[in-house]
């Protein structure tokens, strides 16, 4: 469900790493793996991680999802802040959300320095 | 002595034939230059004797030993072939240092400022990220990187192509002189006929995946074997001309060729500097002026000799811009082999 959140910063980060980059690896002495691993991989890196922190905001806030696919008895913030809600007990439901909002928290800011970073360069 | 041998090179990417039983010879020490249009197989070539891919047919032989060929192949990474790309291909997230020492067994400060040093460059840029660099200050820590590992062979792919011209012959100069100090054999990749005959000992010109002639700059300037490669590595007037014992009556006036030459129809080459165009005087080929374009330090003069129209560059101090000329023919025409 979060493949294609997933992708879409990775194919990018991947594609940033020209072949010539390996080469000049190989050549200068690293086996074909070491140097797949030091220059595309590392250059992959903030794409990877921009991945992941896309894959888990949207899997802690997933709501739909959560409701169809996992097994009963399940329970998650989202899950629960919405049986909340829909008692209208909003005061029950409160520390639900601040949890969800303090949980997205860093991994939001961390994907606005990035962006911001890319943004410079 | 033969540091590098290549023997009936061929490479098939699909239906496309990169490179056709191509040999060529390399002796230590030298610089040689691999010319040729786009797509004549000579980037393919450099992958091949980095080590990059595997040919299809024939073998290479590196300092005696053969590293790919029926009976084996050895890595790129333990080639000891040392390799500057078309613009550098510096690691984008390490420093100028951290990219010069990268290939080094041991890594020191020391090191890396003296290989900095040595391609010409201040080391206290040794902190900067490539981003920070010129293109010619990102090619020279490529060269500084590539010489880290002290490789026997020195591979460069284009390296001054995104160079601007005066930049280009400053660099080419830096790299012939360090390559030609620590003893490396180079081999430069280029389309740049000019830069070619500039930097090399010897010159080996791709035509489709083949090497069409291999010699020093000077014997392929002036002794080409076809055709093309006269036109290819310059100005060439080709003409006709008919053989009588070792001199050739042509439009221009007579030529002398080499004496071996036998007698008949033949295409003789001259390079325009060896046609002069001078003031007319009777009894000599007489050039009829048909127009003549200022272009600064030389004046395109296109002229008519018994009946043949050719175009020539000339120095504009001395161009006749209109009547007749007469024609002085320099040195010896070269025979094109039929």
């Amino acid at each position: 469900m979060f493949l294609p959140r997933a992708l879409t910063g990775l194919r990018s980060s991947m594609a940033q790493a020209p072949i010539e980059l390996e080469r000049a690896a190989m050549s200068l002495g690293r086996p074909p793996m070491a140097a797949i691993w030091q220059t595309t991989m590392r250059l992959a890196a903030p794409g990877v991680a921009a991945s992941v922190a896309l894959v888990a905001l949207g899997a802690a806030n997933e709501l739909t999802g959560t409701l169809m696919l996992a097994p009963n008895g399940t329970r998650t913030l989202a899950t629960k802040f919405w049986a909340l809600t829909s008692e209208l007990d909003y005061m029950a439901a409160a520390p639900y959300a601040l949890l969800l909002i303090l949980l997205s928290l860093p991994l939001t800011v961390l994907l606005r320095l990035q962006a911001e970073r890319a943004l410079r360069r | 002595m033969t540091l590098l041998s290549l023997t009936g090179i061929s490479k098939r990417y699909g239906a496309v034939t990169a490179l056709d039983r191509a040999t060529l010879e390399i002796k230590a020490g030298t610089l040689t230059a691999i010319v040729g249009a786009s797509g004549s197989g000579k980037t393919t070539l450099l992958r091949l004797i980095a080590g990059f891919e595997a040919p299809d047919a024939g073998r290479i032989a590196f300092a005696g030993a053969e590293i790919a060929g029926p009976s084996a192949f050895v890595p790129a990474h333990r080639r000891a072939i040392g390799l500057v790309a078309q613009e550098g291909a510096l690691f984008p997230h390490l420093s100028v240092g951290g990219n010069v020492g990268f290939g080094m067994d041991h890594r020191s400060p020391d090191a890396v400022d003296a290989l900095l040093d040595a391609v010409e460059l201040d080391p206290a840029i040794r902190s900067r990220m490539p981003h920070e660099l010129s293109g010619g200050q990102q090619q020279r820590v490529a060269l500084a990187r590539a010489l880290a590992r002290r490789p026997k062979l020195m591979l460069l792919d284009e390296p001054f192509s995104a160079l601007d011209a005066g930049l280009r012959a400053n660099m080419r100069q830096m790299v012939k002189r360090r390559l030609t100090e620590e003893g490396v054999t180079g081999i430069l990749v280029t389309h740049d006929q000019q830069e070619a005959l500039s930097f090399a000992d010897q010159l080996a010109v791709l035509e489709e995946g083949r090497v069409v002639q291999a010699g020093s700059p000077r014997e392929l300037y002036l002794q080409p074997r076809t055709e093309m490669l006269a036109k290819f590595l310059g100005d060439a007037l080709i003409i006709e001309g008919i053989v009588q014992s070792g001199e050739t009556d042509t439009p221009l006036g007579r030529v002398r060729v080499g004496r071996a030459t036998a007698d008949g129809q033949v295409r003789v080459l001259l390079r325009p500097e060896q046609v002069r165009l001078v003031s007319w005087s009777e009894g000599t080929p007489t050039a009829e002026i048909v127009s003549a374009s200022f272009e600064g330090p030389v004046t395109v003069v296109t002229f008519r000799a018994a009946g043949v129209q050719f175009t020539l560059k000339v120095p504009s101090a001395d161009a006749p811009v209109q009547g007749r000329a007469s024609i002085v023919l320099v040195g010896t025409g070269h025979v094109i082999p039929q």
